[in-house]
């Protein structure tokens, strides 16, 4: 038996080398899935994913991969859509208990850190296995926008800007020529959805691919006709 | 499975702990305090476009006005509230955990939530605590079926109705509304019809008081009217009763200063003066 | 009786201009019995925000240890100072969980908002209803004598001066007719840049 594969049975055994490759072959699986972004511009923040489908029979926008978790908190995720359906659940009832413990907002930071919290949890229970996905969060309090990248590991990072998924190395360089702090939200959506088209494979349409944006009034997911309005300004 | 960690979250469900002890007070005689009341006269109607709900806002400790200007009528979804009489605790907490779990249903389904959904969640939990939670509702809103109105009492039974009132001055709002409610009335009617009956609990039971609130809920939109009507003008006072500066003896005087910075707020240790 | 009124209290607080007070007797009994005329029953929670705990002695001492390890828990984890209408909450939310077996106290909390400085005063009853006026909160055994004097002496916009006078008249002249609470009497005044209190010298009978 090789001796990488030793190790890799049991999650909560370290290899030799240090590492636990159980939450390394986790990212591996977010690398493989789908690809998703984030912006943070100066009035708000955006993400966005592909939804592609693989037959021309699949009925379009009955399941979505941008999901509200409270009023002024959105996520996506790339990965495994079963094991983001856990954790999305998990993050409203988290947000909703918050909200009944102090009757204010819960801050998207704290929402993060549990979440976060839960994903950790599954790298160190027995019976269990770490979740496939890598969540992109985006939140609006204190007056401005807030963008998480949360992985299955259970560490969390706030970013600018970010790619996840396939092909997130070109997407993240895209980005890093792309970004600027003066941005405006708008600019953010079309810079997304362009960062989304570097990768992407066939005609993008308003049906595959999602958007969600989050400013002062709040997060919402964009629905297709207005995504087709961002899509008609891309070359 | 963190049980090595401090709770993120106090324990869910009620706790105990206190029962034994405080019933050995009652043993020696002490009686327990009572809790605050809403006393109340709640009532809904249904009109032609949706539902009003209407409330009084007076609260009372046994025969105290603990609050003269009490919310009654509260928050469970955007097209759906509910009014409270009873324990004003018990309507407040029930209330704020069933909005909870409405929000929670409709991220979860995607759907607007049905106000028989709301009804089905407050009954089951009512019934659950056999009447132990002091909660007599008023529960109003529009969804998919239309206008729908709903009373439900502490021990978790239910009617789906066209008017209703509760609380202590259900008996006199009745009164309003069984002489003249009518099928189909238009708002301007509906506002006053349910005025009038909680202006005839507020004048006509002691349990309720100071001032109507409306909510006036039809498709799409939900009009809270908090103070629609202040029915009891408190009085202009004529003299000022300020006692002049230095009336008070003082023993000590200490002050303790707080540096205040644009963000952060810093504590220094007290100054003795005295 | 009421076991409420078994130690005895008086306690009120008052929305001034720009500033907050928060009043209590000092007195500590076992029914008639004094055992104590230097009873803490107010507690700084913040540098701008205090609670009062009247009701049954015992609990007074618990639920503020229970309040104090929740409250710094909050701090902690969300590196930021609790704002008086959280701490509100929460308290309420520790009542609420002993809905059957409750804790006999009925909280009074006073404070400025520590980001906007907004003066907030509730209270709430002993299973954490909470209430919010615009002018003040009254609580413990003299709290029917307290609603009467407030509802006399209380007007809008009282400078730290006249809202310590207020507050102080207004706490004395009730607990003069209450023989449970008494013996001496604390008075906060909170503002944005200092907190001042007062002992005052009251009847000792």
């Amino acid at each position: 038996m090789a001796s990488s594969e030793r190790y890799s049975f049991s999650l909560t055994t370290f290899s030799p080398s240090g590492k636990l490759v159980q939450i390394e072959y986790a990212l591996a699986a977010v690398a493989a899935g789908a690809p998703s972004v984030g912006i943070k511009a100066s009035n708000g923040v955006v993400i966005a994913t592909e939804n592609k489908h693989k037959s021309i029979l699949y009925e379009e926008h009955s399941v979505s991969k941008v999901e509200m978790v409270t009023n002024h908190i959105g996520m996506v995720y790339s990965g495994m859509g079963p094991d983001y359906r856990l954790l999305i659940k998990q993050a409203r009832k988290m947000a909703q208990q918050y909200y009944l413990v102090y009757h204010e907002p819960i801050p998207t930071a704290q929402l993060v850190q549990r979440v976060a919290a839960v994903m950790q949890e599954y790298t160190q229970s027995g019976g269990v296995r770490p979740f496939g996905v890598s969540l992109l969060i985006c939140g609006w309090d204190n007056n401005r926008p807030y963008l998480f990248q949360c992985d299955p590991s259970g560490a969390y990072f706030a970013w600018k800007a970010t790619a996840m998924g396939k092909n997130f190395v070109n997407g993240k360089t895209f980005l890093e020529k792309r970004y600027g702090e003066e941005l405006e939200l708008d600019d953010a959506v079309h810079t997304a959805i362009l960062t989304l088209k570097e990768s992407f494979e066939g005609q993008m349409t308003a049906d595959n691919i999602e958007v969600g944006i989050c400013d002062a009034n709040g997060f919402r997911r964009l629905d297709p006709s207005h995504v087709k309005d961002y899509l008609a300004n891309i070359p | 499975m963190a049980a090595v960690l401090i709770a993120d979250y106090p324990e869910p469900g009620f706790s105990f702990e206190n029962c034994k002890r405080n019933a050995s007070f009652v043993a020696n005689g002490f009686v327990p305090p009572k809790a605050t009341k809403t006393g109340t006269t709640i009532v809904g109607i249904t009109y032609k476009d949706g539902v009003i709900l209407g409330a009084d806002t007076r609260a009372t400790e046994d025969t105290t006005v603990s609050d003269k200007n009490c919310q009654k009528i509260h928050y469970l979804a955007s097209n759906i509230y509910c009014c409270g009489a009873g324990t004003a605790a018990d309507t407040e907490m029930t209330t704020q955990m069933i909005s909870s779990q409405l929000e929670l249903h409709r991220l979860n389904t995607n759907r607007v939530v049905r106000v028989a959904t709301a009804n089905q969640m407050l009954k089951q939990y009512l019934f659950r605590y056999q009447g132990y939670i002091g909660a007599a509702l008023v529960l109003g809103g529009v969804d998919s079926t239309g206008p729908n109105l709903y009373c439900i009492y502490p021990h978790g039974s239910s009617d789906k109705v066209p008017y209703t009132t509760m609380g202590s001055g259900s008996l006199a709002a009745m009164a309003v509304f069984e002489s003249y409610w009518r099928p189909n009335m238009n708002e301007d009617e509906g506002k006053k019809l349910v005025r009038d009956a909680i202006a005839a609990g507020i004048f006509n039971d002691l349990g309720s008081g100071s001032n109507v609130d409306l909510c006036i809920i039809k498709k799409g939109t939900a009009e809270y009217l908090r103070t629609y009507d202040e029915a009891n003008k408190k009085g202009v006072r004529q003299a000022s009763y300020r006692y002049p500066k230095g009336t008070t003896p003082i023993l000590t005087t200490k002050t303790s200063n707080i540096d205040v910075h644009d963000v952060s707020i810093t504590y220094v240790e007290p100054m003795d003066m005295s | 009786m009421s076991i409420l009124s078994y130690n005895g209290s008086a306690m009120v607080a008052m929305k001034g201009d720009n500033c907050v007070s928060i009043a209590t007797d000092k007195r500590f009994g076992i029914q008639g019995q004094t055992i104590s005329i230097e009873f803490p029953k107010v507690f700084q929670m913040g540098p701008h925000l205090y609670v009062g705990l009247p009701g049954l002695a015992t609990d007074t001492q618990t639920v503020v240890e229970k309040l104090n390890f929740r409250k710094n828990l909050y701090e902690l984890k969300e590196n930021r100072r609790i704002s008086p209408k959280v701490f509100a909450s929460m308290v309420s939310n520790l009542l609420y969980e002993k809905r059957f077996g409750p804790f006999f106290v009925e909280p009074v909390i006073a404070g400025l908002d520590p980001i906007t400085a907004e003066p907030y005063v509730c209270n709430m009853d002993l299973i954490g209803c909470i209430n919010e006026p615009e002018d003040f909160v009254v609580g413990g055994t003299a709290s029917a004598q307290l609603f009467g004097m407030c509802e006399a002496l209380w007007e809008p916009k009282l400078k730290p001066d006249d809202l310590f006078e207020t507050t102080s008249q207004a706490l004395i002249n009730a607990f003069d007719r209450d023989a449970m609470s008494g013996w001496g009497a604390t008075v906060y005044i909170i503002e944005k840049d200092k907190i001042t209190v007062k002992d005052l010298k009251t009847r000792m009978d």
